[in-house]
């Protein structure tokens, strides 16, 4: 990430913070959602990765989101929310 | 979500098959592109997921950019089923009819049920409650019960109470008949003879008797007057009324022709349908009968449990009928001709008693006729009513 990025990443968390706004209005970030371990909805989601019944990896900007589990789905698909149904067993940052 | 299965089933998707070099990489790309994708799954080496149908086109454009191969699975929903049955117009007209069903028959009387007429005939009873506006067909929401009731009673004078009650797309009318009215017709009128006869009785309850026992009398005299004049010069007019017992002497005349016409059904039968649907006859039949036939019709009504649907199909059994000429001996002839005497007997002297019966015979070129001279003793009299003018 430049220099560049960073420091507007920075500032947009700093806003965050000092205004005591929910993480990620300002500065963007993925909300996830999950209901019980049988579903997971992300909103931010730019898109797939990888898909597979055992893991589905997500891009959520400057991380990624590992949802793991067995028989995993996704639902719906669309440009800034997914929903991935199944047997969840960890969602993970990477 | 089962309102959102209904509009994609409506709307119409496809599973489709996804293979190749980064297939997640499609999804992504299709994503962004506005079509809605969902049920993705990974089934081996392939990604399975479904798309609305009218975006299906849409995949071949954006398979371009990515190194994918793309197979539609299958497809579901109403516009790939609309698309098989296109050639099939009867089904369309058939739903048609059946929409079209659904959304008038609420608002249209099915049937209606009358109750309560016991001298009153059912037709008649009908025939002046469709001519207030309450028939089979009508709209329901033109039905006034208040009104109607009231036009139904001015309408029929024996009437005295009724009630109109729309029950869903039924509507029951239940009726109470007048008590019957006794006889209060007090216009002035005398009594004639109907017929020519001799008096051997006379019984007058109002007016004068102008005739006595042993008297004879013409058809059109006087038997008993209405008017009573006094001394005083005042005249009355009174309703006359009584009985005038005299013998009478009649006559019928039978005719039998000799050579008769025998008609007998064979074994030749046609059957004809007649869907009748509210007031309307539909013939389920192409074509017409070309014998001589005898009918028989016998109506069954269609009916879903206790509810008499107004669809009536009527069974026309059409019997073919086949003439044959005959000639009568004059023995049969004569006791043909005594049959229908006895017949006409039936109709003619009603309120006669018979003292007395000559038949006679004779025989003319193609017929035999029967001329027969009764003797009867019976009432006579005949209102005649009086007209003052001025």
């Amino acid at each position: 990430m430049s220099t560049k990025k960073q420091k507007a990443a920075s500032a947009a968390r700093f806003l965050d913070r000092a205004l005591e706004l929910p993480v990620g209005t300002v500065s963007g970030g993925a909300t996830v959602i999950l209901h019980s371990d049988r579903e997971v909805i992300v909103d931010g989601c730019r898109g797939v990765i990888s898909c597979s019944e055992e893991e589905i990896k997500l891009n959520i900007g400057n991380r990624g989101l590992v949802t793991k589990g067995r028989g995993l789905m996704i639902k719906n698909l669309t440009d800034r929310e997914i929903t991935i149904a199944g047997c969840i067993a960890s969602i993970e940052f990477c | 979500m089962l309102l959102i299965k209904i509009i994609r089933l409506i709307l119409g998707y496809v599973k489709v098959n996804l293979w190749g070099k980064y297939p997640e990489r499609f999804l992504n790309v299709c994503a962004s592109r506005g079509i809605k994708v969902w049920n993705t799954r990974r089934q081996g080496d392939r990604i399975e997921f479904c798309i609305f149908a009218k975006d299906y086109k849409k995949l071949r454009q954006l398979r371009l950019r990515c190194p994918v191969n793309i197979r539609h699975k299958r497809k579901y929903g109403l516009p790939f089923v609309a698309k098989k049955y296109r050639y099939r117009t009867g089904l369309a007209v058939g739903l048609a009819i059946y929409v079209v069903a659904l959304v008038m028959m609420p608002k249209i009387v099915w049937g209606v049920n009358v109750s309560g007429n016991e001298r009153i005939s059912d037709s008649e009873l009908q025939s002046a409650l469709r001519n207030i506006g309450i028939y089979s067909g009508a709209k329901i929401e033109d039905i006034d019960a208040a009104n109607m009731r009231l036009r139904l009673a001015l309408l029929l004078p024996d009437v005295s109470w009724a009630a109109v009650n729309v029950d869903g797309a039924f509507v029951n009318v239940e009726i109470r008949e007048a008590d019957n009215r006794q006889d209060t017709d007090n216009t002035p009128c005398n009594l004639v003879a109907n017929c020519d006869g001799r008096i051997s009785a006379v019984y007058v309850k109002q007016g004068t008797a102008t005739v006595k026992v042993g008297d004879g009398v013409r058809k059109g005299d006087l038997l008993v007057s209405g008017t009573e004049q006094y001394t005083s010069g005042i005249t009355k007019f009174r309703h006359s009324d009584g009985q005038i017992i005299a013998e009478t002497e009649r006559t019928l005349t039978v005719s039998v022709p000799l050579n008769q016409v025998r008609s007998r059904c064979t074994d030749k039968i046609q059957t004809r349908n007649v869907l009748t649907v509210f007031d309307y006859d539909l013939p389920l039949y192409i074509g017409s009968v070309n014998f001589d036939y005898s009918l028989k019709t016998e109506e069954i009504p269609i009916t879903v449990g206790n509810t008499k649907l107004p669809l009536t199909i009527t069974q026309g059994q059409f019997r073919e009928r086949v003439k044959s000429n005959y000639r009568l001996t004059e023995k049969e002839a004569e006791t043909k001709g005594l049959e229908t005497l006895k017949k006409l007997e039936k109709e003619e002297f009603a309120e006669f008693e018979i003292l007395k019966k000559e038949v006679k015979t004779q025989s003319q070129k193609d017929k035999l006729v029967l001329t027969a001279t009764y003797l009867c003793k019976g009432d006579i009299a005949q209102k005649e009513y009086i007209y003052i003018s001025g």
